[in-house]
């Protein structure tokens, strides 16, 4: 197998990061800069401390070797000769949506804190599916819970006076019935 | 493609990780192992606590720019995207920035008693909300979803909720009729409705009236999911709607009338469903022609109460073909690997004949009873058996009895399909479970199957959908027989 095109990436504290050019490139700012040249020395990336970084990185990974393996498929079935334990073949290609979702749904299960770095990062280094897939955390995170509760959750402070707050559930009645 | 290797160099990292020393390089850059330390950190923030603002801890989800979480808000459902307003000023004015979600549905009243009079008090009151809502948003929109029988109770309130600024922009428009609470007659659209032609993404038009007028030199460029349910349209209209969407993907034509003939070619459809019922004396749709489709994946067939001709010409992708209920293929589509059938009853030759028609069959759904004919096959097939590779790697089975002709007809596939991984049977919830399955693992000799790693599953939970296809996006699922309905 040929090796593949590398990249370097560099984190806002300076890690070195190696990784191919289809996982990098699923971050349409780290493809516009190699499109415009500036790969030498490795691309740094001011905005992205290195352990969201490499989370992202792992999210990156993983999808572009799912995409990789999709568009192999077709012919390569094959290989699946006696290796005993199942799991580990598992990841290799079969039923890849399936193995994909999992993953998505395993990668978010972060503390709040990460998930936050995870979704400005993903904002930044324009990554739709990864934002996506935070906002989706959140989303679910907040689905079914009372205004309190969800402040209580997120640790956001009411800094509404009585009057106000009073204010904004009459002018939204519908939404609390 | 994620070689052990990588899970065990990071682990090996877990704490050893400094930021300002990333591990070294090794020489032998490997494609699925890019040098990780992630772990660490991912764990270390558990340490933190899971819910980090769950003791005064720092409010770090405000901090996020206007457009993540006006991104987050327009996830949520209408209601509860609209009280994210009393959260704190922060957030005060992130609902109404971000891009509207309307529907409908979500802000009808639940549970109901029943009652002609109550159902329209009720509208009257979700339609109160509805403008509400449209003159407290500026728009743009992204979803816009109503029941159709509105358009025929109070059509100048449609129109005007149509026209207003707050629905700019909107990607997606549903007319959809899910519990059909009440009959009404059909009516058309405003024409309104179709000023968002240059912006929808998905569209669903349920019990309405599509008239040529309306829909002529309509161009769709961004439209990926149509869906035309209990509508009359014409056979012009129907061909003319479908080439003004180049970038259409799911086509969802159910119950629809008017036309007779549907000649499709399309170079961007992805997957089709069809369903077809008797409407009065209306014309009905009796051949439906899959002409060139060089990207189609799926053919599905809903309900379907009329015989339609279906044939495909040119569908080089088709992989995923059913529920069929009568098997009759004039045009063999020998990619399918994905097949449902529902034939009433399906006996042994009848699946034979289904694994020599399609030769690359890889998971085989099987929604109706098999018959009560003995389905006996070693001596019968043995010559198929020692000429044919049964390529199977899933068979679902339904309403599986355990009487003989079942039994040999799933040992059929235990004992000759050498690439099984898994049989499912459905079966009736019994008191003895346990000692049924024991019976049914005997009787099968899965002791003897051909294929080791074969595993047989048994499924309690009842479900009578062949198809799961409820909306027009359910079209996009790569596998529409595997039942969800309990997940």
């Amino acid at each position: 197998m040929a090796s593949p095109a590398m990249v370097t990436l560099i984190s806002s504290d300076d890690a070195r990061f190696e990784v191919t050019e289809a996982a990098a490139t699923m971050s349409q700012t780290i493809r516009h800069m190699i499109e415009d040249g500036c790969t030498d020395g490795g691309i740094p990336l001011p905005n992205v401390p290195a352990r969201t970084l490499a989370k992202v990185l792992e999210y990156c990974n993983k999808h572009a070797a799912a995409t990789a393996a999709e568009s192999s498929a077709a012919g390569g079935a094959a290989a699946g000769s006696d290796s005993g334990s199942s799991s580990s073949a598992d990841s290799a290609g079969k039923d890849d949506g399936v193995d994909l979702a999992s993953f998505d749904k395993a990668f978010v299960e972060v503390d709040t804190d990460t998930l936050y770095d995870l979704l400005l990062a993903a904002n930044y280094l324009d990554v739709k599916t990864l934002l996506d897939l935070c906002c989706q955390k959140v989303a679910d995170m907040i689905r079914g819970k009372t205004p309190e509760q969800i402040r209580q959750t997120f640790g956001i402070k009411n800094d509404f006076s009585p009057e106000e707050e009073e204010k904004i559930r009459k002018e939204n009645q519908w939404a609390f019935e | 493609m994620e070689p052990p290797r990588a899970k065990k160099s990071r682990r090996g990292a877990q704490r050893t990780r400094d930021p300002g020393h990333p591990a070294p390089v090794p020489a032998s850059a490997a494609v699925e192992a890019p040098r990780f330390e992630s772990t660490p950190a991912v764990l270390g923030g558990e340490s933190r606590g899971q819910e980090a603002g769950a003791d005064g801890g720092v409010d770090r989800i405000s901090g996020l720019p206007d457009a993540i979480l006006g991104e987050i808000v327009s996830l949520l459902s209408t209601k509860e995207a609209a009280r994210t307003q009393m959260l704190a000023t922060r957030w005060r004015h992130v609902w109404r920035a971000a891009p509207l979600v309307l529907d409908g549905i979500d802000l009808a009243a639940k549970d109901l008693p029943a009652g002609v009079e109550i159902l329209r008090a009720a509208d009257e009151a979700l339609a109160g909300v509805v403008s509400l809502i449209l003159a407290a948003h500026p728009g743009p929109a992204r979803r816009f979803c109503i029941p159709p029988r509105h358009l025929h109770d109070r059509p100048a309130a449609v129109d005007a909720w149509l026209r207003s600024q707050a629905l700019d922009n909107l990607e997606e428009l549903d007319f959809c009729d899910y519990w059909q609470l009440r009959p009404f007659p059909p009516a058309p659209p405003p024409a309104s409705a179709f000023r968002f032609s240059d912006t929808l993404r998905v569209a669903t038009f349920s019990k309405c009236k599509l008239m040529d007028r309306s829909v002529e030199g309509l161009q769709f460029p961004h439209l990926k999911q149509l869906a035309l349910e209990d509508v009359s349209i014409s056979e012009g209209s129907l061909h003319a709607m479908i080439s003004s969407c180049p970038a259409l993907e799911c086509l969802l034509l159910n119950h629809s009338f008017g036309f007779s003939c549907v000649r499709i070619s399309s170079s961007s459809l992805r997957s089709i469903g069809l369903g077809a019922s008797r409407c009065g004396n209306q014309i009905q749709l009796r051949e439906f022609i899959i002409i060139d489709a060089p990207c189609l994946e799926r053919l599905l067939f809903l309900r379907q109460s009329v015989a339609v001709n279906v044939s495909v010409i040119r569908a080089p992708k088709l992989e995923t073909l059913g529920c069929l209920t009568v098997i009759n293929l004039t045009t063999a589509v020998r990619n399918v690997k994905i097949l449902a059938v529902a034939p009433w009853p399906i006996n042994l030759d009848m699946a034979i004949d289904l694994l020599k028609c399609f030769p690359c069959l890889e998971k085989l759904y099987i929604k109706s009873f098999i018959s009560g004919e003995m389905n006996r096959w070693h001596r019968k097939h043995r010559q198929f058996i020692k000429c044919f590779d049964i390529r199977l790697k899933t068979i679902v089975l339904e309403l599986y009895r355990g009487i003989r002709s079942q039994v040999n007809f799933a040992s059929f596939f235990l004992l000759n399909a050498s690439k099984l991984e898994l049989m499912t049977l459905a079966v009736e919830n019994r008191a003895d479970n346990d000692a049924f399955f024991a019976e049914q693992y005997r009787v099968l000799q899965m002791e003897k199957r051909a294929s080791r790693s074969a595993r047989l599953h048994f499924r309690t939970e009842r479900c009578n959908r062949a198809v799961h296809v409820i909306h027009v996006r359910d079209l996009a699922v790569a596998n529409p027989f595997e039942c969800r309905c309990w997940h």
